[in-house]
């Protein structure tokens, strides 16, 4: 650890016309130091039952997390299926992480791979992810959606000041049909009290605009996310997280989704317990609980 | 005549070592009287000379279960951003993606590379990484001042030299300079707005609800 520190200031050093991350390096240094660090997530333990209707399909679900040195092991498990990932990040304290995990997944259905990386550095912040499977993802975790083949997005903020974000999302797919469909969003959002986002978007040719909002109702800290895509494509989106005590330490969520060809899902979350129902052309619930058993929890 | 040379400057050695842990022990009594919170401001230079505006506001509540806040303000990038120590954790809040990054203390190693803010709260902690001496005292626009120098016992601090400047009237540190191996300034940072306040861990603690939470090990 140590000498990756001296390394990076060798590195602010040697620059004779430091960028703004360098810059930012520079300023940690100074300010509160560099929290370099290769770490693990938590162990944690999910277990949950997953039921749908139309088809008719009931599955046990596991899902596991384990620290194993600088890397986090990730399982999980359904019927027919299983999946194994790893992933690791790197703190730069309040500056910003860079995270990336990568996954596969076999069942009877057939396969899928995917990759992950996640940055955030300063006034800039994006994810980059890339799946391909043989089989619709869903036939090998529940919780992913009824597509299969080639799926590459690109999801990036950029802070144009304290108060402004711009908010820029691509998307590539190429379905098992060999069906190929892009996608593009740019948002712009504004924080006063309560945060303010407009927005543009098409999706495989649909034109829809985007409105959001996001803010506090409360003295306690519940929190209010609604966004409304209207046009060509319709959904809205809302998540309403209120804290159960002052530590902040437990929150309820609510979540709602709908969308239009009718799709509704709602999910509630307190307390290591998470349920999830739908509805998208036919109804489904998935029952969760999350065991932390590591740490400092 | 030796002799007593050699028994002189032992002994101004020693009154001076009997001073400079009297100022620590004074000031560590005076933040440890009740919570409190300043905002520091100040210039982060940069290697080409040129220098950046910084704005933190650091809270604590001090005692057996000590707890400190750190808010970015300045540079506009980190704004809203803030990490918050406590004997066992450490939080990091990245606003761009509304992260909660908690690791245990021990592994965040919240002392990096330059000062860790918080020690300017914690002067025993600052005087275990840092060999202080007194080099005199001055009188500035906010009263009467020791000047106290610190040299880091680790050399991968990432700083050469410090300078602190400790209000004699009411014993806090009401400015800090850093300084590489060449002499040059890496910070320039004074203390303002410091009030007793009443906080509590709730207060320093707050984060949006439905921010991400990462625990780390």
């Amino acid at each position: 650890m140590h000498t990756a520190k001296r390394i990076g200031v060798l590195q602010a050093r040697q620059v004779e016309h430091p960028s703004i991350a360098r810059y930012l390096l520079r300023l940690a240094f100074v300010a509160l130091g560099l929290q370099l660090s290769l770490l693990g997530l938590g162990q944690s333990l999910t277990i949950g039952l997953q039921g749908r209707l139309s088809p008719g399909y009931l599955t046990p679900t596991l899902e596991v997390t384990l620290p194993l040195g600088d890397l986090d092991l990730y399982a999980r498990l359904q019927r027919d299926a299983l999946g194994v990932g790893l992933g690791s990040a790197l703190e730069f304290s309040a500056l910003g992480r860079l995270s990336y995990r990568v996954q596969a997944s076999l069942g009877f259905a057939g396969w899928g791979l995917e990759g992950r990386a996640s940055g955030t550095f300063g006034p800039v912040a994006a994810n980059v992810e890339a799946l391909y499977s043989n089989t619709l993802r869903n036939n090998l975790w529940v919780g992913e959606e009824a597509e299969g083949g080639l799926k590459v997005g690109l999801w990036g903020r950029y802070r144009l000041d304290p108060r402004q974000t711009l908010g820029l999302q691509m998307g590539f797919k190429n379905d098992l049909a060999g069906i190929a469909r892009g996608a593009a969003e740019l948002s712009y959002a504004l924080r006063q009290a309560q945060t303010y986002t407009v927005g543009l978007g098409v999706d495989d040719a649909r034109l829809y605009g985007l409105l959001g909002w996001r803010g506090e109702l409360d003295e306690a800290g519940t929190l209010l996310e609604a966004t409304l895509r209207a046009g060509q494509l319709n959904r809205l989106e809302a998540t309403l997280t209120t804290p159960l005590d002052d530590e902040q330490l437990n929150n309820l969520k609510l979540r709602l989704t709908a969308s239009y060809p009718w799709a509704v899902s709602l999910g509630i979350e307190a307390y290591g317990f998470r349920a999830d129902a739908g509805y998208d052309g036919g109804f489904s619930l998935w029952l969760r609980y999350t065991l932390s058993l590591g740490g400092n929890e | 005549m030796k002799k007593l040379l050699a028994i002189a400057v032992l002994s101004l050695g020693l009154a001076a070592a009997q001073s400079i842990a009297e100022i620590t022990r004074q000031v560590q009594a005076n933040l440890d009287r009740s919570p409190w919170e300043a905002t520091i401001t100040g210039k982060i230079q940069l290697p080409d000379g040129s220098s950046q505006d910084a704005e933190f506001r650091l809270q604590v509540i001090p005692g057996r279960e000590q707890l400190a806040r750190v808010e970015f303000k300045k540079p506009a990038a980190l704004e809203g951003n803030f990490v918050v120590i406590s004997d066992k954790e450490v939080w990091n809040y990245l606003f761009l993606t509304n992260q909660v990054i908690i690791q245990p203390r021990a592994k965040a190693r919240v002392e990096g590379l330059g000062v860790n803010l918080t020690d300017l709260g914690d002067f025993d902690q600052l005087a275990e990484r840092v060999t202080l001496r007194l080099l005199g005292e001055q009188n500035t626009p906010s009263g009467a001042v020791w000047r106290i120098a610190g040299t880091p016992k680790d050399p991968s601090l990432g700083f050469a030299s410090m300078e602190i400047l400790v209000l004699k009237s009411d014993p806090r540190p009401i400015a800090l300079t850093l300084r590489d191996s060449q002499n040059r300034v890496l910070a320039d940072l004074s203390f303002q707005n410091f009030r007793r306040a009443n906080l509590t861990p709730q207060v320093l603690r707050k984060r949006p609800a439905d921010a991400e939470v990462l625990r780390r090990n």
